[in-house]
């Protein structure tokens, strides 16, 4: 048995420690376009800030894939997929397989408007990416978006000292994640550390004589020498649709169930498929790290001929904002069914917190600034247990015995809370 | 600062303002902590005359030394306020988890002051303080506003009143957690005078104590020596209830108001085998190891459902016994306190009270409403929750007996109480002890709590005319092991008579227990019989860095005793008020009856031994000097 | 190997939560109770004090979650460990804890949770009542805890929830 990973990020790299716990005589190859070994994505804008040393982001060395026993290709892209050979085309090499696993990921959106190409440009997706910034010292920086990243950058950015502004598109931030009031509240954060936020804004020219020197956007011209475009990614589904595998409506490489493309040798994962929302049963891109390797380690799984389903991914963030704790999971409000949605608010001194029910169930949960219980009420809302069943679980000793650590969630569903009707 | 918090929270509630006092190395070190500090605080801030439900009082909780850190039962928090019951120092210590969660908070004491407008309580989250409105839980009993107030508060720990604070009952309670409480000397009058509901409390600071290691050793070596000691086996198995053995025996439990030698049967209502049949459940403090709680369950009959921590003797007596309800309507007994924020002992002894008068027909059934017989739980519960929501008879009597004595022409003869505080269970003319003479020289009042003979040897009972001594009735190595300083020893303990002097005994024993009380330590008899200042003077340097002695530690537990009766003179205590109700000395019991000119020379030695003037009980000048209170 | 567990016998247990002050003391170096590795929670309904901690769950939902890649199964033992050198405090594994059984320390910024102590658990020595067991496997630890349960008198059983062991089963 011959497994290639195409991609070296987080989902290529679960795959194939997967596969080797799974297995040890299957021979894994892992090729990929980076030139850094594996390193954590998700801390970037820590190692942004100086929170986190460059060394500290690097989670493998070389020597972990030889003992491992896993062949490693490094700064080698992949030109093309021939499905019929099984047969991956990279450089000099032609690697036969017997399963693919595609785990190309995604790479950051530049709108196609003026002035994207003067130095001062930056988008934020690889350490190469940082360096960039670091060495280019900002003074003044927009960030175009405003979703997890394109915060946790503002954020490291203000910290480093510079003149941060958000300019988002829509009327929040963090649209993806939270409902409008938390929004405000993490906004106010923001704020309050000299962030200015534009919302409702889009960005139109950026200018400049051989350098950034300011961006035009709707209502607004902000004078700065840095723009960081984090306002979304697009899938990489270019191998993919060349070898003819489907592409789903969202952009990203269509997989079933069990991660499978349009080929039955070929499996993909991470942010390069599209899969269906955990909750909802929507189709969703997923572009977070734990989906990733839920994702590479089902794929995994399947490759070596052992059915496991996707249990569908979970969007599930979070944050610390100048030491606020945000976290959002699931569904936001008016994701929730309009007859049997509703909403229960907490808000005590110490902290937000926003559960959304649907259809009886809890579908999504909202905090900022508390960590307390969320635990249990990602696990309620992974298993879709009803809320009866909940309130039973609940009020029943012997499983508060069996299970004390639900007994806060009794005072979160029950408690003082503002409830509303509807969303 | 090391081991202590280093912060004291004053609230101003007329104003609603709130500030923090730094807690300053001397002072900690002159009067080490809880009850220390509060007595520091009361004597300087309360005005002389004050009224005990009026603006001027001053509300403290402060919090053992060593709380905060594992060594054993450390987890005792004093509170302290000018009495409505007896005018004078008022104190109550309680432990489980609240003591600890005002410490991880950052304070060592909180300290209430002035009147809200309107109800309230007090969140502290860390470095967070808010009054908040407390309409939601005012008028609700107190497990429902602890219900209400967890909701609001995950993880947090309650104080608060029920209604009987609420009424400025005399004799409420503040209630600390569903079980325990600041039972005596009606402090929850005063928290409810302040319109102050509950303090809400949640910490996640650090303990920080400047020799880790040291203290865990002692821990440790603390653990094994309250596991050597002879009461730790029993009070593991049955906690305090062991005591009914002894003193029922003895005819010394107080009974329908202590007008009767025991019930023929008390041994099945009140003796301690009951905490096999209702409990098999143990429940503990912070940090403790002996764990001598009892959750009490009643499966089946007309209390089935009761589920509550109970079985202490005082309260189980007071109610069993004094009034004469059979056991499981003696536990209901402890629920229905506890939700309603009352005495638990002083609760018991306005009923036993009022029954008398009903017996002896001073009272009658037009008065109650009902009739009020010994022995009749439902009359018992309704009396009681007349007296909490002061209807009725309930009004007069939720003064307190010594007050509600007044009403009628012949009560007084009936009221049992000492300076204004009812009386526990045990009677004198039953057993004569350094425990019962700790009744006349509380700073509190009648009660038994703050004076017990570290090595009190239960079995004797014989010396009915000898009030100097008590038998002392151990072995050499018990002597030995004793925590005394030798020459204190040699004077107190004669091991040629087998004797122990009262007089010095009642002495040493408050310091130790003020000692308990302000390092945060518990007084149960395992604890105290094993624990003494060295150790704790060891535990006290690990914990704070600072250079102490077991003489410097009893030194600061004397000044904090002192100055309590100095505030209790400026109040106007003379030496009458330290008398026993006049039964005591007139109706015999078992034959006897207390001798009120031998007790008045105890109680005189006990004044030459405590540096005071032998005719008033003031501290003489040389006293106040030697312990820098001039 | 070795597959010892953790067991809390919550009839023994009463609440003096010595285990937590000292397993904060011992291993986070903070008098600080809420930095225990195990917990102690307050059971609404009896109104009374458990310990409880992390339940070392076989496919544990904290180690996909990592951002870091520090939280790791150790290979004999089958124990929920953590580098916590590599560990940048997200707190995400908190998050995804269905035990909220992570503690987080704010002074290092990080995250950890029990870890047997490295095969003789702390705790145990200081728990009065015995009621820490360490038993020879998780089978053992989780046939002992219904044992447990199931010895006391409660009116009917339920069926449990499905509880996030199950379903990560389902996706391996």
């Amino acid at each position: 048995m011959r497994v290639v990973i195409v991609g070296s990020g987080a989902a290529g790299n679960q795959a194939a420690e997967t596969l080797r716990q799974l297995d040890s005589e299957v021979d894994i190859t892992i090729v990929g376009a980076d030139q850094e070994p594996f390193y954590s994505a998700c801390a970037l804008p820590d190692y942004l800030a100086g929170w986190v040393p460059r060394k500290t982001l690097f989670l493998r060395c070389a020597g972990f894939y030889r003992q491992q026993n896993i062949n490693i290709l490094l700064d080698l892209p992949v030109e093309a997929i021939l499905p019929h050979e099984q047969l991956v085309l990279a450089g000099k090499e032609r690697l036969s397989y017997d399963r693919l696993i595609l785990a190309t990921g995604s790479r950051p959106i530049i709108p196609s408007i003026p002035g994207t190409s003067l130095p001062g440009n930056f988008v934020v997706k690889t350490v190469a990416d940082i360096d960039r910034i670091l060495r280019h010292n900002p003074r003044q920086a927009v960030v175009v978006g405003s979703g997890n990243i394109g915060v946790e950058i503002a954020e490291a950015l203000q910290i480093k000292g510079c003149e941060v502004s958000i300019v988002e598109l829509q009327e929040q931030i963090m649209p993806r994640s939270f409902d409008l009031y938390p929004a405000c509240l993490i906004q106010s954060i923001l704020e309050s550390h000299h962030i200015r936020v534009y919302t409702q804004e889009r960005a139109r020219e950026v200018f400049g004589h051989g350098r950034v020197e300011g961006l035009i956007s709707d209502h607004y011209t902000f004078a700065c020498d840095t723009v960081i475009w984090a306002a979304g990614v697009k899938q990489n589904t270019e191998l993919a649709a060349a070898a003819g595998l489907g592409i789903g409506a969202l952009g990203g490489i269509k997989v079933d169930k069990y991660l499978q493309t349009s080929n039955e040798k070929i499996y993909a994962c991470g942010d390069c498929v599209e899969t269906f929302d955990m909750i909802s049963g929507q189709p969703a891109l997923s572009l977070l790290w734990t989906s990733a390797r839920s994702q590479a380690r089902v794929a995994a799984y399947n490759c070596l001929g052992r059915d496991v389903l996707y249990p569908g991914a979970l969007n599930i963030i979070s944050e610390e904002i100048f030491g606020t704790n945000c976290a959002a999971a699931g569904l936001r409000g008016e994701q929730s069914s309009p007859e049997t949605g509703r909403i229960i608010e907490r808000e005590e001194h110490n902290g937000y917190t926003r559960i959304v029910i649907s259809d009886n169930a809890l579908i999504g949960v909202q905090t900022v600034g508390t960590l307390d219980a969320l635990g249990p009420i990602i696990t309620f809302m992974k298993s879709r247990t009803s809320l009866e069943e909940i309130m039973r679980i609940l009020s029943t000793g012997f499983l508060l015995e069996k299970m004390p650590w639900v007994a806060p969630l009794q005072t979160w569903l029950s408690g003082q809370a503002n409830e509303q009707g509807r969303v | 600062m090391y081991g202590y918090a280093g912060k004291m929270l004053e609230v101003d509630l007329s104003q609603g303002e709130i500030y923090k006092r730094d807690v300053k190395s001397d002072l900690a070190r002159d009067y080490i902590g809880g009850i220390g500090f509060n007595s520091r605080i009361l004597y300087d801030e309360i005005p002389v005359g004050a009224d005990p439900l009026g603006p001027d009082n001053v509300l403290v909780f402060g919090v053992g030394t060593l709380v905060g850190t594992p060594f054993p039962t450390a987890s005792r928090t004093e509170a302290s306020a000018k009495s409505p019951l007896t005018n004078g120092f008022g104190t109550s210590n309680s432990g489980a988890f609240f003591g600890l969660q005002v410490k991880t908070a950052g304070y060592d004491a909180i300290i209430c002051k002035g009147q809200a407008q309107k109800p309230v309580y007090l969140l502290l989250e860390d470095d967070k303080v808010e009054i908040r409105d407390a309409a939601f839980i005012w008028g609700k009993d107190a497990w429902e506003s602890i219900d209400l107030l967890k909701k609001c508060h995950y993880g947090a720990e309650v104080v608060l009143i029920g209604q009987a604070g609420e009424n400025l009952v005399r004799f409420a309670s503040i209630e600390n957690g569903y079980y325990d409480g600041f039972g005596r000397t009606g402090l929850g009058a005063v928290m409810g005078s302040k319109k102050l509901k509950a303090i809400v409390v949640r910490g996640s600071k650090p303990v920080v104590p400047a020799d880790p290691v040291k203290l865990l050793e002692l821990t440790d070596r603390g653990q094994k020596m309250i596991k050597a000691a002879s009461s730790y086996g029993p009070f593991v198995s049955h906690g305090t209830m062991n005591a009914t053995i002894p003193y029922g025996g003895y005819n010394a439990i107080s009974t329908h108001n202590f007008s009767r030698g025991t019930l023929p049967d008390w041994k099945e209502k009140a003796g301690r085998q009951i905490v096999d049949i209702y409990s098999d459940r143990h429940i503990a403090c912070q940090s403790c190891i002996i764990a001598c709680g009892h959750i009490a369950e009643i499966k089946e009959g007309k209390y089935a459902g009761t589920r509550v921590k109970a079985l202490e003797i005082t309260p189980t007596v007071s109610f069993s016994s004094n009034v004469g309800l059979d056991t499981e309507a003696t536990i209901k007994s402890y629920e229905l306190c506890q939700r309603y924020g009352a005495d638990l002992s002083s609760s018991g002894s306005v009923i036993a009270f009022a029954m008398e008068l009903y017996q002896k027909g001073i009272i009658n059934k037009d008065d109650v409403g009902y009739e009020l017989n010994f022995g009749d739980d439902e009359a018992a519960f309704a009396l009681l929750q007349d007296i909490v929501l002061r209807r009725g008879i309930g009004d007069i009597l939720a003064e307190g007996v010594k007050r509600a004595a007044e009403h009628w022409a012949g009560a007084q003869e009936y009221a049992m109480h000492v300076k204004g505080l009812e009386l526990p269970m045990i009677d004198p003319r039953g057993r004569w002890s350094t425990w019962t003479m700790g009744m006349l020289t509380n700073i509190r009042g009648g009660d038994h709590l703050r004076c017990r003979n570290p090595v009190e040897n239960l079995r004797y009972n014989e010396n009915k005319h000898e009030y100097q001594k008590e038998r002392f009735g151990f072995k050499k190595p018990m002597y030995d092991r004793l925590d005394m300083p030798d020459d204190l020893k040699a004077q107190t303990i004669d091991l040629e008579n087998d004797t122990v002097d009262i007089a010095n005994m009642s002495k040493w024993a408050e310091d130790l227990i003020n000692l308990f009380n302000a390092i945060g330590v518990c007084i149960r008899p395992p604890v105290m019989e094993a624990i003494g200042p060295s150790i704790l003077a060891e535990a006290y340097q690990a914990t704070t860095g600072m250079p102490m002695s077991a003489a410097q530690l009893m030194e600061g537990a004397e000044r904090a005793w002192n100055l309590a009766r100095l505030f209790n003179l400026r109040e106007g205590e003379t030496m009458k008020d330290s008398k026993f109700p006049r039964r005591f000395y007139q109706e015999a019991q078992s034959g006897n009856v207390v001798d009120e000119d031998k007790v008045q020379r105890v109680l005189e030695k006990y004044y030459q031994a405590r540096g005071w003037n032998q005719t008033g009980g003031q501290p003489l000048p040389e006293t106040l000097e030697r312990l820098k209170l001039i | 190997m070795s597959q010892k567990r953790l067991l809390i016998d919550s009839r023994r247990c009463n609440g003096c939560g010595l285990c937590q002050l000292a397993c904060a003391a011992l291993r986070q170096g903070q008098w600080n109770p809420v930095l225990g590795r195990i917990k102690m929670i307050m059971d609404p309904l009896a109104r009374e004090f458990r310990a409880y901690t992390c339940a070392q769950c076989q496919d544990p939902p904290c180690m996909l979650s990592c951002l870091m890649n520090v939280i790791y199964k150790e290979r004999s033992t089958g124990v929920t460990l953590r580098h916590i050198n590599g560990c940048i405090g997200c707190r995400v594994c908190e998050l995804s804890c269905p035990f909220s059984a992570a503690v987080y320390d704010p002074v290092g910024d990080k995250v950890f949770s029990c870890d047997l102590c490295g095969g003789s658990p702390m705790c145990i020595e200081y728990c009065p009542q015995g009621a820490l067991l360490f038993v020879d496997s998780q089978e053992e630890a989780e046939r002992r805890r219904e044992e447990a349960i199931l010895g006391r008198e409660l009116p009917d059983l339920i069926e449990p929830c499905p509880s996030s062991r199950e379903e990560e089963r389902s996706c391996g």
